[in-house]
């Protein structure tokens, strides 16, 4: 079954206003094409799941479309700079006060496990002192609840499974039918593509359904879990796809300057986001940048 | 060298990555631990695995700086490329990873460090990064060496704002009872200004050894509590000149990727 559609259809057709959604990628591998469109069909009042909240959730945020947000962390890698729009958010509501519901790392990895493998909750790593037991706001006093090991009898901290409605992963190389396949280092990607009650996938490349069944181990979701197929090539820039790309870190640093001011980041924004039709338009924009950043073989 | 001829900063690198056993497996936090690392790996422990949260693990130098331990620029030096739940919710929790060392912004006198915001939780003068697996770290962490780069008080304040990574909570037994298992926990702050363990008892760190040149009542105007002085004050001895060769050249290679150097 061909599920082939453009970005602007995909997003259109699955993400509605109100809802949950997860963008996949632990620094790598980070769904942008996917939040850029979100952001250009002006979705409002939606719940961001992400595994790092990172530049991506930052911009999400500063564009005033996710109310929530829950996440281990919202930053810049670069520099490390400040993620300038969560901060406006967090400490003067500009352009509106987000709930920020955090994990530590570890413990948001288990509730996507419990999602991805229909477990009532998973237990997790001792939380108990932390600020992440203690501040609790979207998922109130379910988000960490502790109970005596019915084996040791020690303290043992449990997270329910984080469902998101539609998971959105960009990957390497995808067939028609949405066998997605990812090699390299997988950060969050196998784990948070799998937890979600709806799947959407962007690929580098589709290739024919004979290439996948080749190399069946690279695929990190089956065609069956997944509702539609993006063909969307440098889809994670500014962030890195192995074989593909490496990550820009030059925009990343650019990001932050232009992001430190309300102006600055609107102007960004328009340039790279609001002012493109697609991510076709982007990389023209890109231009030559691209030959720079392209994978090469190294010894 | 002459005391004179580095910084307090580059001894505060050198003096971590000489923590590095070699051959020994270690998880590398985010920011001064992947420097510190390459400088082990290069002056005296080539046989590391450094171990990220991004499910990636190095063995050997990567000749360019990384953006994050998941920056996919070490992919040629990598020996494992899984996911998360292989390094952080496996290796580091499992407790195969002798060492783990991680950025410590802000750390209190019980070794709680605070990366998520400065002032009240829900309005914050400053809000900062958040955890990622910076808690992890604190829970699971067999020997956690955290790195400073701070010498005042704001960075070492009697009680952190927000506990982000847990170090041992309110002192004494308390990380114990909270459900922390008694074989993980900090086991020193190497920072700028100089290097702090923790009583075994009442679990409060005490000044254990300082840079050459460095004076103590200095030191206890950089801390926010009443800091204790070890009976047997360690002297950090000079730095070679060819070690502080390698640490300069992994912090310019470090700026050479955009990264903050203090000092620069």
């Amino acid at each position: 079954m061909n599920k082939l559609m453009t970005m602007k259809e995909a997003v259109a057709e699955y993400i509605k206003d109100g809802q949950s959604f997860l963008i996949s990628g632990f620094s790598i591998n980070q769904g942008y094409a996917f939040a850029h469109e979100i952001l250009r069909q002006k979705k409002k009042n939606l719940t961001l799941i992400r595994s790092s909240g990172d530049i991506l959730a930052d911009q999400m945020i500063g564009a005033g479309c996710i109310s929530r947000v829950i996440s281990p962390y919202v930053w810049n890698p670069t520099g490390p700079s400040s993620a300038y729009c969560f901060r406006r958010s967090i400490e003067k509501g500009i352009p509106l006060k987000i709930e920020l519901e955090e994990f530590s790392f570890g413990s948001f990895c288990m509730a996507i496990y419990a999602a991805a493998h229909g477990l009532p909750f998973m237990p997790t790593y001792p939380l108990e002192g932390t600020g992440i037991f203690q501040h609790r706001s979207i998922l109130g006093p379910d988000k960490v609840r502790i109970i005596e090991s019915p084996f040791s009898g020690e303290k043992v901290c449990l997270v329910k499974p984080l469902v998101p409605e539609v998971s959105l992963v960009h990957v390497q190389r995808a067939d028609p039918e949405g066998n997605a396949q990812m090699w390299g280092p997988l950060g969050d990607v196998r784990g948070t593509a799998n937890a979600g009650k709806i799947v959407i996938v962007a690929a580098e490349e589709i290739v024919d359904q004979a290439a996948i069944l080749k190399e069946p181990y690279k695929t990190i979701i089956p065609g069956f879990r997944v509702s539609a197929v993006v063909h969307e090539p440098w889809g994670a820039h500014p962030s890195d796809v192995f074989e593909h790309y490496y990550r820009d870190i030059w925009f990343q640093a650019a990001y932050a300057e232009a992001s430190k001011t309300l102006e600055g980041f609107q102007k960004f924004m328009d340039e790279w986001v609001y002012g493109v039709e697609n991510r076709a338009e982007y990389l023209k924009k890109l231009g030559k940048k691209k030959e720079e950043l392209r994978w090469r073989k190294q010894n | 060298m002459d005391s004179q001829d580095y910084t307090p900063f580059e001894m505060m690198i050198l003096t971590a990555a000489k923590q590095v056993p070699n051959g020994d497996a270690l998880f590398v936090g985010f920011h001064w631990p992947m420097v510190a690392s390459r400088v082990a790996r290069r002056l005296h422990a080539p046989d590391i695995y450094c171990v990220y949260e991004g499910g990636g693990v190095e063995r050997t130098y990567c000749p360019v700086m990384p953006n994050t331990g998941a920056d996919l620029i070490l992919s040629p030096h990598l020996a494992f490329a899984g996911e998360t739940y292989d390094t952080l919710c496996g290796f580091l929790a499992a407790g195969h990873l002798p060492l783990s060392m991680i950025d410590a912004p802000m750390v209190d006198r019980y070794g709680n460090i605070n990366s998520t915001c400065i002032g009240p939780y829900r309005q914050p003068k400053a809000r900062l990064a958040g955890s990622g697996g910076a808690a992890d770290l604190g829970a699971n962490s067999r020997k956690l060496i955290m790195l400073s780069d701070r010498t005042t008080k704001d960075g070492f304040p009697a009680r952190v704002d927000y506990i982000t990574t847990p170090g041992y909570l309110d002192g004494f037994d308390s990380r114990i009872k909270a459900g922390f298992r008694p074989d993980t926990g900090p086991e020193m702050i190497i920072s700028s200004l100089g290097v702090f363990k923790f009583d075994p008892v009442s679990k409060e760190a005490y000044l254990w050894a300082a840079y050459p040149g460095a004076n103590v009542e200095k030191i206890r105007t950089g801390v926010g509590w009443e800091l204790k002085v070890a009976d047997k004050l360690v002297a950090i001895p000079a730095p070679r000149a060819e070690e502080m060769k390698v640490v300069r050249e992994e912090l310019e290679n470090a700026e050479s990727r955009l990264w903050k150097i203090p000092g620069r």
